[in-house]
């Protein structure tokens, strides 16, 4: 900001004599910042919380191969396999065979899926510093993901921060059990004695509450004065409450023998199998410890690594960012242009053929973003988070706002008008004049400049 | 005499081995453990296999012997044992830093003093 500040110092020295300067708040509401963010948080999670297509799902007009036939609002992640769940990953133990003891052993292969439900658990709930009520307040989930992000704002020392939290509701995975069969060979005086024994393999399952991540962002100018996002600080995707079940293996023995051949087995699925989940899991670029995975831990590391981290959470953090990069008044050019549309749809009827050139000396305009705002700051507008998508009775959605400062370079027989002008700027998504206002002032410019249309040009070319 | 029992010796296991099925003898849970040409099976230590498979337990799972119907027994290694369960109240997959680097192309953005403690102020909110 200093940069702008200097900006406007010296095109103040270059035209004292001419122009004059009128300073103007934009109050963009907290409302006019949600309808903005939810288009762009939309955009960018519809087509992860499924909606391209979705409204065709069970119907004959549905094209979409059926491993990728997701219910409106699931998440569009995994092969669809049943109406109820899906599969994220799937891999072979293979068979293994040694000798322990003196006894010879087989271990049959088995294949394994990793299955996750196709439903949220929205009975939980989860708990926000908010803007409702200025304290912490309890949020239940619904079937708009929309809901589950909150966001807090504060302008301060010419930039403004954003904290954001995303809460999903949780979901359940399981590794279906299955059936393995155990042979095992022992010689007795050079004849083999074999004996076949089935196991079941029980690999785990887990299940979590919800899934949050908060982020903070930074959002500045820089020194061409284009807003500039970063995100400061982020949070990997925790699941919270999450609740699993382990690793088993289980046999029926008849005698000794069979339950030494079971006993081994187990110990050799044991280690073989935390092997291959291990293996398979680190081709999703993801590791697990072997203690994770005896817990049925893994499970939960599995999905937010894969599902929550790549796909939900990014793309909910980096759309914030983005908006609030292309949305930011910050930069003159931008909001000149946006002036200069409001200026011609106010004042385009009676100016005539002369409304381009009133509306180019109109919107010559320098900016300073995030001013500080007392009355806002006072009321808690940046101490809590906002819900996106909340109903449109909150006291925060038109009681908050952002307050950018606009200074008015014109020349000093606009100074009437642009005063007016100023006044009548309606903040709001997209900034628009007050229509038919302030026509007196522009009859008495345009009588001023008949009289010395040299006046007219401004010191803006 | 050392001919005699070694000759005995001999015609016993080739009698014992023509009567043992050197076939796969299924112990299912719902069928019978062994067939009726196999050698009768050492009767059933329910003690003596219980202790012998104590003493070979890998370190930090549990096993569990139960009766069953008859001589069975079930035998369940459960390896991740509620003695041993420690439940977190989060599972994470990677550190907050590794995931901040995957938005900022694997750097970590300056924060100025001021910021620092406005994040934390942020965090404390949460």
């Amino acid at each position: 900001m200093k940069f702008t500040t200097c900006l406007i110092l010296s095109l103040f020295s270059l035209h004292a004599a001419a122009a004059s300067h009128i300073t103007h708040d934009i109050e963009t509401p907290f409302s006019a910042i949600d309808a903005l963010l939810k288009k762009q948080v939309q955009s960018a999670l519809n087509p992860i919380f499924n909606s391209p297509g979705c409204e065709k799902y069970g119907t004959s007009a549905d094209a979409r191969p059926a491993a990728s036939r997701y219910r409106c609002g699931e998440l569009a992640y995994g092969s669809v396999v049943s109406s109820t769940q899906k599969q994220i990953l799937s891999f072979n133990i293979p068979a293994q065979s040694g000798t322990h003891d003196g006894l010879d052993y087989k271990v049959d292969g088995v294949q394994l899926s990793v299955l996750l439900s196709r439903a949220f658990n929205l009975n939980s709930t989860y708990v926000v510093d908010s803007l409702d009520g200025n304290s912490n307040k309890t949020f239940s989930f619904d079937s708009n993901f929309l809901h589950g992000l909150h966001t807090r704002y504060l302008p301060y020392n010419d930039r403004m921060y954003g904290y954001s939290c995303f809460s999903i509701p949780g979901v359940s995975l399981n590794v279906p059990q299955v059936k393995t069969h155990i042979q095992g060979t022992k010689w007795v005086w050079f004849v083999p004695i074999s004996i076949g024994v089935d196991a079941t393999v029980n690999v785990g399952s887990m299940s979590f509450d919800y899934a949050q991540s908060c982020a903070s962002l930074r959002l500045s100018l820089s020194s061409a004065l284009q807003p500039k996002a970063e995100i400061l600080q982020v949070e990997a995707p925790r699941l919270i409450g999450p609740k699993f079940s382990g690793m088993k293996v289980t046999a029926v023995a008849s005698d000794w023998f069979s339950g030494l051949v079971i006993w081994i087995a187990n110990a050799v699925l044991g280690v073989n199998i935390p092997q291959q989940i291990e293996n398979a899991v680190e081709k999703q670029i993801i590791s697990v410890r072997e203690s994770e995975i005896k817990s049925g831990q893994w499970l939960g590391t599995l999905f937010a690594g894969t599902a929550l981290e790549k796909k939900v959470v990014k793309n909910a953090h980096q759309s914030f960012a983005d908006f609030l990069e292309q949305q930011t008044p910050g930069n003159p050019v931008t909001l000149g242009q946006d002036i200069k549309k409001a200026c011609v749809a106010m004042l385009g009827s009676t100016a005539g053929a002369l409304i381009g050139t009133i509306c180019n000396n109109l919107a010559q305009v320098d900016v300073i973003p995030f001013k500080a705002n007392t009355p806002a700051a006072t009321a808690g507008c940046f101490s809590h988070q906002a819900q996106l998508d909340a109903p449109s009775d909150r006291w925060w959605k038109k009681g908050c706002y952002i307050t950018t400062e606009v200074i008015f370079q014109v020349p000093d027989i606009y100074t009437p008008l642009a005063d007016c002008f100023s006044q009548n700027l309606l903040a709001g998504p997209n900034i628009v004049g007050a229509a038919g206002a302030c026509q007196e002032e522009l009859q008495k410019l345009l009588g001023s400049t008949r009289k010395n249309p040299v006046f007219l040009s401004g010191i803006h070319k | 005499m050392r001919k005699v029992a070694f000759l005995l010796m001999i015609a016993l296991a080739f009698w014992w081995a023509q009567k043992t099925p050197t076939k796969e003898v299924a112990v299912l849970q719902t069928t019978p453990a062994v067939s009726a040409e196999a050698p009768a099976a050492q009767p059933m230590d329910f003690k003596s296999l219980e202790s012998s498979l104590m003493a070979s337990q890998p370190v930090g799972t549990s096993l569990i012997i139960r009766k069953r119907e008859g001589d069975k027994v079930e035998i369940e290694l459960d390896f991740y044992p509620e003695s041993t369960h420690i439940a977190p109240s989060f599972i994470q997959a990677s550190s907050d830093d590794d995931f901040l680097r995957t938005f900022n192309n694997g750097e970590i953005p300056q924060i100025s003093n001021d910021e620092a403690s406005l994040l934390r102020e942020f965090q404390a909110h949460q």
